[in-house]
C-alpha cells in the first residue's frame, strides 16, 4: 500500500513535525509505504510530487487550519483528520485504512 | 524709588514647588529692597523671600510671571535675581522619576487563578506579604488650647528645638537615604521661613500656640488644594508634617498617641502618610505600602522607593474590603494588592518572590564580575563637593569632571585660598582614594562671573575664556592652583586645564604650577608634589599637536559637547543649525581614533566628559577606542556599568574598526544597529533555561515560572505579553503530548532570542487537559523574524519527541548539564554553537 500526507498545525512549530514523524514511524510498523510533506514554519517541506500523487492509493490530510495547494488532491481518496488524532491515534488511523474502510 | 521689574515664563517642569522656591527665596533674601512675585495666570502676587508664599503662588511650567524689586539694591537685585532665573532655575529641580500610569495587564498565570485584588497605581515598585496595618490618620485639632501668657516662649522654643532636631537627622542620614536628607533639609528651609514665621508670630498676639499652628495649616491647606498642580497639592502632606512635628514639641503631653509601631511583617495601609511618619517606621517589618492618592512625586513615594518599599496608591479606602490583621500580598508593579488568596494565589507570590530574587542576584553578579574585569572606568561629572558622596554611593569610580567654576559664581569677590582648600579637600575626602578630576576654573564665554569684568562678546564659545584669561587674572588662577595642590594631600586629585589649543598654553600654565610650588616651599606650607596635570580635548587643533602634548601632559580627557561644536563649527544654542549637532559622526570617530592611538602610543590616559558618554548605544565604539574613562551624571553610572558587563571588548574593537570605515553617519547608524540586533542574540539553549528538579505546583505556575526565568536570563523583556502568547496557543489545543511530556510554545516578537526552556519535574503536574500528569515540559520560544536555522532545530526537536527512547534518555538524564548534553548529541547535526 502507498499513502500520501500532508500535516500542518496552527504554530507549525511542534506539532506540524511530531505528526509526520509518528505517521512515518506507525507506517513503518505495518510495512506501509508513506511520503508526508510538512507545511510548518518552514513552508513546505518534502514537498508530493505529482508522481507521488498519483501512485498513492490514499491521501491522509492532518491539518487544524487551510492547507497549500489543496487542489493536487481533488479525485483522490482523501482522510481529513485532525493534528491531535494523527499524532495520538495514529496506529488506529493507519489500521483502518488498511482494513479496506472507504474513506470520506 | 524706582521700581524695577523682571518678567519671565516658568521653565520649571513641575512647576516651582518646594526646592527650586527655596533657591530662588534664598536668592532673593540677599536683597534688602521688598521683592514680590506676579504670577498673571493665577492672580497670586506673592512675597518672593517667602519660599512658602512662593510655593502658594501655585505657579506652574509656561505661567507669566513678573517680579517687582522697590527700595534699596533694587537695581542689582533685579540684575542678579533675572541672571539667576535665566541660567539656572531651570537646573534647580532634578526630574522625577516618570512611573507610567496606564494599568498593566496582569500575566495570565495569576487571572486564570481568579484572585481577589485591589487596582491601584505603581507608586514605588516591589513585591510585598504581610498583614493589614491601618494608620489612622492625624487630628492636628487635638491640639487646640486656649492661649497662656507663656505663647512666644512655647514657639521659640518649639521651633528651636525643631530646627535641632532636623539638623541631627540631616547630619545622621546615611548616604543611601539622600533623598531622605534632601526631604529633611527642604523641611528644615519651611521651618525657617520668613513667612511662615511671620504668619505664626502674627497669630500669636491672639491665639495660643496650637490654634496658631492649626488654623496655618488650614489656611495653607485651602490655597495649596485649589493649585492646578498635583505636584503643588502634595506639598499639603509636608506642611502638615511640619506642623504636627511642632505641635508634638510644643505639647508633648498630647503627642504620646501618635507613633504608629509595626509588630510583625506588615502592609501599611493609609489614608496618608507623612515623611516623618514614614521614617519613623520601623523599615524591617514594612513589608509594603497601601497609600490613598498620592503621586509619585509625593515625598512619602520618594522616600518610599529611596527605602525600597513597594507602595500603590488607590483611589480611595472606602469599600475597600480589608481585615486589619489579615494576610496579603503587594504586587506593586502591578499596581495590585492581593487579599484573601487561595493557595494557587500564595503560589504565585511566591514564584513572583524567587523570580525577583533571581533577577536581583544576576544583576549582582553581572556588576560583580565586571569589578574584576574592568575594560573601563565610569566616573561622575559633579560641580559641588556635595555631589562626590552620593556620586560615589552610585558606584562612581571617581570623579572625571569637577566644573570648579560654580565655586567662583554667585559670590561678590572669589573664594579665598582657604575657602576653596576646603571645598577640594572635601570632595577628596568623600572620595575615599578615587581619583577625582578638577577643572580649572572655565569662566568667560557663557559663564560669567560678576566680579571677573569681560567684555560682552558676539561669539561667546569662540572669545575670551578658560585658559586664555588666566594670564589676566594670573592673581586668581595662581590661587586656585595653590588651593589644589594643598587640597591634593588629601586624596588623590587631578589637574585639567580647559580650552587649550596649543603647546604654549600647557607650558605656560606648567611654568606657573613650577613657580606656585616654589612659594608654598618658600612659605613652608604643605602640599603634594606630584599631582597629574592633563588637558581637556575640546579645541581640534589639540588633535593635530597631540604627540607634542603627549609628551608635556599627564592625561586627556575629550569634553564631547565642545568638540563638537568646534569640530563641526555648529552651535548647538542657534535653533537654524542645532539638528547639525551631532557628535556621533564619521568625522568624531575618526578623531577619536586619532586622539587614542596617539595617547595609547604615550601611554597617556584617555577618557571623556561629555553627554554622549551616558549613551548606551555607543558605548561599544567607546570601549572598542580604548578609552581610559567615561565621565557622566552619576544618575548614568549604575545603568552604563551594567551594560559594560555585557560587553566583551574584542567584538567592540571590531566594531570600532568597522565603525572608522563609515563614510555617512547614515551609514555608520545602520552598522550600530545591527552589532546590537546582533548583541541581543544568543544560544537556543544554556543551562540557565534548564531546570532538572523543578518545584512547579501548576500549569499556571510552571509557565509562570518558566516565562519568568527568560527575563531573569535577559532573553525576554516583556514576561506579561510573552505568557500572553504562549497562553493563546494553549487555548487552541493543550500542547500536552500524552505521555508525561508537553511542549507549550509560541511563535512570538516578545522573545529577544530565541530558546528553548527544559523542566524536568520533582512532581507530576496535572496540564488541564485528558491526559496524564506531566512529568517534564519543554518551552519553545521562537522569534517571529528568527532565522529557518532555529526553525529547522525546533522541528528536529518535536520529530524526535515523538521517539520512545528519545524521551526516556530525557527523564533518565540525572542533571540539568547532562539534559543539555543529550540535546547536543540528538540535534547536534543542525545546532551549531551561538
Amino acid at each position: 500500500m502507498r499513502i500520501v500526507a500532508v500535516t500542518a498545525c496552527p504554530t507549525g512549530i511542534a506539532h506540524t513535525y511530531m505528526a509526520a514523524d509518528k505517521l512515518i514511524n506507525a507506517a513503518k510498523q505495518f510495512k506501509v509505504a508513506i511520503k508526508v510533506e510538512t507545511q510548518g514554519a518552514m513552508g513546505v517541506e518534502n514537498r508530493l510530487s505529482r508522481q507521488d500523487i498519483d501512485a498513492a492509493e490514499l491521501v491522509i490530510l492532518a491539518a487544524d487550519i487551510r492547507i497549500e495547494q489543496p487542489e493536487r488532491f481533488e479525485g483522490k481518496p482523501c482522510l481529513q483528520v485532525s493534528i491531535s488524532e494523527a499524532l495520538n491515534q495514529t496506529e488506529q488511523l493507519l489500521l483502518s485504512t488498511m482494513n479496506g474502510r472507504t474513506p470520506q | 524709588m524706582t521700581d524695577f521689574q523682571l518678567s519671565f515664563i516658568c521653565p520649571l517642569p513641575n512647576g516651582l514647588h518646594a526646592r527650586p522656591a527655596t533657591e530662588l527665596s534664598r536668592r532673593c533674601q540677599a536683597f534688602e529692597c521688598d521683592i514680590s512675585l506676579l504670577n498673571h495666570r493665577s492672580g497670586e502676587r506673592v512675597d518672593a523671600k517667602s519660599m512658602l508664599a512662593l510655593v502658594g503662588s501655585d505657579t506652574l511650567h509656561g505661567d507669566s510671571c513678573v517680579m517687582s524689586f522697590a527700595g534699596p539694591q533694587a537695581e542689582s537685585a533685579c540684575q542678579r535675581i533675572g541672571q539667576f532665573v535665566e541660567q539656572e532655575l531651570a537646573d534647580s529641580d532634578a526630574p522625577l522619576d516618570k512611573l507610567s500610569s496606564t494599568a498593566l495587564e496582569l500575566p495570565p498565570s495569576l487571572t486564570r487563578l481568579q484572585p481577589q485584588y485591589h487596582r491601584g497605581t505603581t507608586v514605588a515598585k516591589g513585591l510585598g506579604e504581610g498583614r493589614v496595618c491601618f494608620s489612622h490618620s492625624r487630628q492636628l485639632e487635638v491640639f487646640v488650647c486656649p492661649a497662656d501668657t507663656q505663647e512666644w516662649a512655647r514657639w521659640q522654643r518649639s521651633w528651636r528645638k525643631l530646627e535641632l532636631d532636623l539638623r541631627e537627622k540631616l547630619d545622621n542620614s546615611s548616604q543611601v537615604a539622600s533623598e531622605q536628607a534632601q526631604i529633611l533639609d527642604a523641611q528644615l528651609a519651611m521651618l525657617l521661613d520668613p513667612g511662615l514665621q511671620a504668619e505664626i508670630e502674627q497669630r500669636l498676639s491672639t491665639q495660643s500656640l496650637g490654634e496658631a499652628l492649626v488654623d496655618y495649616y488650614q489656611q495653607q491647606r485651602q490655597q495649596l488644594e485649589r493649585s492646578s498642580s498635583a505636584y503643588l497639592r502634595e506639598r499639603v502632606l509636608d506642611i502638615e508634617d511640619l506642623c504636627w512635628q511642632l505641635l508634638c514639641i510644643a505639647y508633648p503631653e498630647q503627642s504620646q498617641s501618635s507613633t504608629l509601631t509595626l509588630s510583625e511583617p506588615s502592609v501599611l495601609v493609609a489614608q496618608h502618610l507623612t515623611p516623618s511618619e514614614f521614617i519613623a517606621l520601623d523599615k524591617t517589618k514594612l513589608r509594603g505600602l497601601v497609600l490613598v492618592d498620592v503621586g509619585p512625586t509625593s515625598h512619602t513615594a520618594i522616600l518610599a522607593r529611596a527605602f525600597d518599599i513597594p507602595c500603590i496608591s488607590l483611589d480611595k479606602l472606602e469599600g475597600v474590603a480589608l481585615q486589619s490583621g489579615e494576610m496579603v500580598q503587594l504586587l506593586a508593579d502591578y499596581g495590585v494588592l492581593i487579599y484573601q488568596a487561595s493557595k494557587a494565589v500564595r503560589q504565585f507570590y511566591r514564584r513572583a518572590r524567587k523570580l525577583q530574587q533571581a533577577e536581583q542576584l544576576r544583576q549582582k553578579q553581572q556588576i560583580d564580575s565586571l569589578a574584576g574585569n574592568l575594560c573601563l572606568e565610569v566616573a561622575a561629572n559633579v560641580a559641588s563637593d556635595k555631589e562626590v558622596k552620593p556620586a560615589i554611593g552610585k558606584q562612581a569610580d571617581g570623579v572625571g569632571l569637577f566644573r570648579s567654576e560654580l565655586v567662583f559664581m554667585e559670590r561678590d569677590c572669589a573664594p579665598t585660598e582657604l575657602e576653596q582648600v576646603a571645598i577640594y579637600s572635601n570632595a577628596l575626602k568623600v572620595a575615599k582614594g578615587k581619583p577625582v578630576i578638577f577643572r580649572t576654573l572655565d569662566a568667560g564665554g557663557d559663564k560669567p562671573i560678576d566680579y571677573l569684568p569681560l567684555p560682552e562678546e558676539t561669539n561667546p564659545f569662540l572669545g575670551y575664556r578658560a585658559v586664555r584669561i588666566y594670564p589676566q587674572y594670573r592673581e586668581l588662577f595662581e590661587t586656585q592652583l595653590r588651593a589644589l595642590l594643598r587640597a591634593a594631600l588629601h586624596g588623590n586629585a587631578r589637574i585639567m586645564i580647559p580650552m587649550v589649543n596649543s603647546l604654549e598654553e600647557l607650558r605656560w600654565v606648567k611654568q606657573l604650577r613650577c613657580q606656585v610650588e616654589q612659594e608654598l616651599l618658600d612659605e613652608q606650607i604643605e602640599f603634594a608634589h606630584d599631582v597629574p596635570l592633563g588637558i581637556m580635548l575640546e579645541v581640534p587643533s589639540c588633535a593635530f599637536i597631540l604627540d607634542a602634548l603627549c609628551a608635556e601632559a599627564d592625561f586627556f580627557s575629550i569634553g564631547s559637547n565642545d568638540m563638537t561644536q568646534y569640530l563641526l563649527a555648529v552651535d548647538r544654542d542657534n535653533p537654524h543649525v542645532a539638528g547639525l549637532y551631532q557628535t556621533m559622526v564619521p568625522a568624531f570617530i575618526n578623531l577619536l581614533q586619532t586622539l587614542s592611538s596617539t595617547c595609547q602610543r604615550h601611554q597617556r590616559w584617555l577618557g571623556l566628559c561629555g553627554e554622549i558618554a551616558a549613551n548606551p548605544r555607543y558605548l561599544p565604539l567607546f570601549v572598542g577606542a580604548g578609552l581610559t574613562e567615561l565621565s557622566m551624571s552619576a544618575g548614568a553610572i549604575m545603568p552604563i556599568k551594567a551594560t559594560l558587563a555585557s560587553l566583551d571588548v574584542s567584538d567592540c574593537q571590531m566594531l570600532f574598526t568597522q565603525a572608522c570605515q563609515c563614510a555617512t553617519q547614515a551609514e555608520l547608524e545602520a552598522l550600530l544597529s545591527e552589532w546590537h540586533n546582533t548583541q541581543a542574540q544568543r544560544g537556543l539553549m544554556d543551562e540557565g533555561c534548564v531546570f532538572d528538579d523543578a518545584d512547579f505546583t501548576s500549569k499556571e505556575d510552571a509557565i509562570h515560572a518558566l516565562v519568568g526565568n527568560l527575563v531573569v536570563e535577559q532573553r525576554c523583556e516583556q514576561a506579561v505579553a510573552l505568557e500572553q502568547d504562549v497562553w493563546a496557543r494553549e487555548m487552541v489545543f493543550s500542547t500536552g503530548l500524552g505521555n508525561g511530556f508537553a511542549i507549550p510554545h509560541t511563535k512570538s516578537e516578545h522573545i529577544a532570542s530565541s530558546t528553548i526552556s527544559i523542566a524536568k519535574l520533582a512532581k507530576p503536574i496535572d496540564w488541564q487537559d485528558d491526559g496524564p500528569a506531566i512529568e517534564m515540559i519543554i518551552l519553545l520560544t521562537l522569534n517571529k523574524q528568527d532565522s529557518d536555522r532555529h526553525m529547522q532545530i525546533f522541528s528536529k526537536l518535536a520529530r524526535k519527541l515523538v521517539h520512545e527512547e528519545f524521551r526516556q534518555q530525557l527523564l533518565a538524564a540525572p542533571s540539568a548539564s547532562e539534559i543539555l548534553d543529550i540535546l547536543y548529541t540528538e540535534l547536534g547535526e543542525v545546532l551549531e554553537p551561538a
